[in-house]
């Protein structure tokens, strides 16, 4: 529908970006931020209407990363092709500068489950994933990016940890990381995981974006704290702390905020960016250091 | 060992049915099983929200609690079957219709059909209004056989109780003196809705007008649809339909005109 020619194109730079979501949409287009890029759910811009003439307009200002939510890749039962369909429709509409879904599964039997649900870490699911994975990269002609999830569950018949898990997909199927930090350390504190090893056995050449967040936490039956990946906080000192360490393996990474509930102003999201930014300077500036010496 | 489906029918009766014993036997034994409710609850508060997003007029006639309630059992009973929320909750009006606690507010599943009409048309997907140029060049003993091919946010509502007056003093915050003034009894309504720049409007047609546009807008030919029409000025009907951009294209139909008579002004 919008000229292709006049989208800011390209790749996502290795900045500080948003997570754009509709009580912004007004007032990004009317104060264009000064924020190098936004991502945002592909799920919300199905159809026609008001929300795509929003991102119509804001595309052609930033590069948009299309990030979905309900492609679940880890379902036993295949693809819904008509749910990839819609993915394209999005795609070609919009042009996004990337794309990206989630290791879980949210459908099953014909039914929605409306969440992005933990997958056995098993054989049989790392060959489903793929096998999905490979289907979707093929179907829209992109390479796609996998986002670690966050889980409060844990599976007994579970054989492969989540690292090892992820990074083998990415070696399959030549798909890319997304890696989101907060989901590390929420992952690895419900379930006693090493947060930096985990980070540590990721493949940081397939790694092509990080995510941040807030959680919260709650105190569950058997009086353990359990950590909820929310997305209604600003992202606390412990995950920046393991986001800068994630910098230092990877290197400078397109960084997102990401915020969905009790959304703020959007200058809370452009302040939590700023923070980004800065840390991403740092490592920016370290390579270079390096790479001269 | 559980193989991926059945690990996933396990998740899919805890979060639908609140079944937990076949997901309790697949979890590691250091889980408590309470975890699941994370998910169950994240499940059916993202459904509730959809339905709030989508019946927000009905929200506010039943009030919060009563709506949370009863959208939670429809989310139980009819949970999506496709990743797109923006298309879920068509079955609540049916649904209301035979709620036992919400049989009070008769008029209740009306304003759930006329909210989903209007959803429909928020999300109905972008066409461009037919360029009359295209229509121009048909010679006028051809226009009978024109089929107009319906811009996909039009959407035709027939309801017993006066919904769209329920909707809008609902919408203009009118107050229960808004409300309290609405004839409940006045008789069936015909609407049109359809999106517009500015959102969803709803406009009440006459009972003539609202079955030729019906036959009109479902693909019927001018000359079919004419049979419709009585007591309207045809040729100004068709013109404000084209001028309103509520069709897309249009096909010649085969058969033979059986009427002769200009039928398009535009």
């Amino acid at each position: 529908m919008s000229p292709t020619t006049t989208n800011k194109s390209g790749p996502i730079p290795a900045k500080a970006g948003i997570g754009l979501r509709f009580p912004h949409h007004q007032i990004v287009l009317e104060s264009k931020p000064d924020v190098a890029w936004m991502e945002v759910h592909t799920e919300n811009y199905m159809g026609g209407g008001t929300p795509l003439r929003y991102l119509d307009a804001i595309r052609r200002d930033k590069p948009i990363s299309l990030h979905g939510v309900g492609l679940s890749l880890g379902s036993a039962d295949g693809l819904d092709i008509r749910h990839l369909e819609r993915i394209r429709q999005v795609a070609e509409r919009i042009e996004p500068s990337m794309m990206s879904e989630h290791l879980a599964w949210s459908v099953v039997g014909g039914t929605y489950l409306a969440d992005l649900l933990p997958l056995p870490m098993t054989e049989e699911a790392l060959d489903t994933v793929c096998r999905h994975v490979n289907q979707t990269q093929g179907y829209l002609k992109q390479r796609f990016f996998i986002e670690n999830p966050s889980t409060y569950l844990q599976f007994a018949h579970s054989t492969i940890p989540e690292w090892e898990f992820i990074a083998a997909v990415a070696a399959r199927t030549g798909c890319g990381i997304l890696c989101d930090v907060n989901n590390v350390y929420v992952s690895a504190q419900n379930h006693g995981w090493d947060a930096a090893r985990y980070l540590a056995a990721l493949p940081a050449a397939a790694i092509g974006e990080i995510h941040l967040s807030g959680h919260s936490v709650r105190t569950m039956l058997d009086g353990r704290e359990l950590r909820i990946d929310d997305h209604s906080s600003r992202v606390i000192g412990e995950v920046w702390a393991l986001y800068a360490e994630a910098l230092k393996l990877f290197g400078p990474v397109p960084t997102l905020i990401e915020w969905d509930n009790d959304v703020p102003p959007l200058e809370v999201l452009l302040q939590e960016a700023a923070h980004a930014q800065t840390l991403l300077d740092r490592a920016t500036h370290k390579r270079h250091h390096v790479d001269a010496a | 060992m559980s193989t991926l489906l059945e690990t996933q029918r396990a998740m899919q009766a805890s979060l639908v049915a609140a079944d937990d014993r076949a997901t309790f036997a697949l979890l590691s034994a250091d889980v408590n099983p309470d975890r699941i409710n994370i998910y169950r609850n994240t499940f059916l508060m993202t459904i509730i929200k959809a339905l709030r997003l989508t019946y927000p007029v009905v929200l506010r006639l039943v009030g919060e609690e009563f709506f949370e309630a009863t959208a939670q059992l429809f989310a139980t009973r009819y949970p999506p079957t496709i990743a797109y929320l923006d298309q879920y909750g068509g079955g609540f009006a049916e649904f209301l219709r035979t709620f036992e606690p919400a049989t009070g507010l008769r008029y209740l599943p009306d304003v759930a059909r006329l909210e989903w009409a209007i959803n429909r048309a928020l999300h109905a997907p972008d066409e461009e209004p037919l360029d009359l140029h295209e229509l121009a060049a048909i010679p006028a003993e051809d226009h009978g056989r024109i089929c107009f091919v319906a811009h996909p946010s039009v959407q035709l509502l027939r309801l017993d109780y006066p919904a769209d007056s329920i909707w809008r003093a609902i919408v203009d915050e009118g107050g229960d003196a808004a409300l309290a003034s609405i004839n409940l009894d006045a008789g069936p309504v015909q609407l049109l809705i359809e999106r517009r720049e500015a959102g969803a409007t709803l406009s009440r047609l006459e009972q003539e007008q609202w079955r030729f546009a019906e036959r009109l807008l479902s693909g019927a030919s001018i000359n079919e649809a004419l049979g419709q029409a009585d007591g309207i000025d045809v040729s100004e009907t068709i013109a404000e339909h084209l001028a309103s951009g509520r069709f897309i294209s249009f096909a010649l139909t085969a058969h033979e005109p059986i009427s002769h008579s200009n039928h398009l002004r535009y």
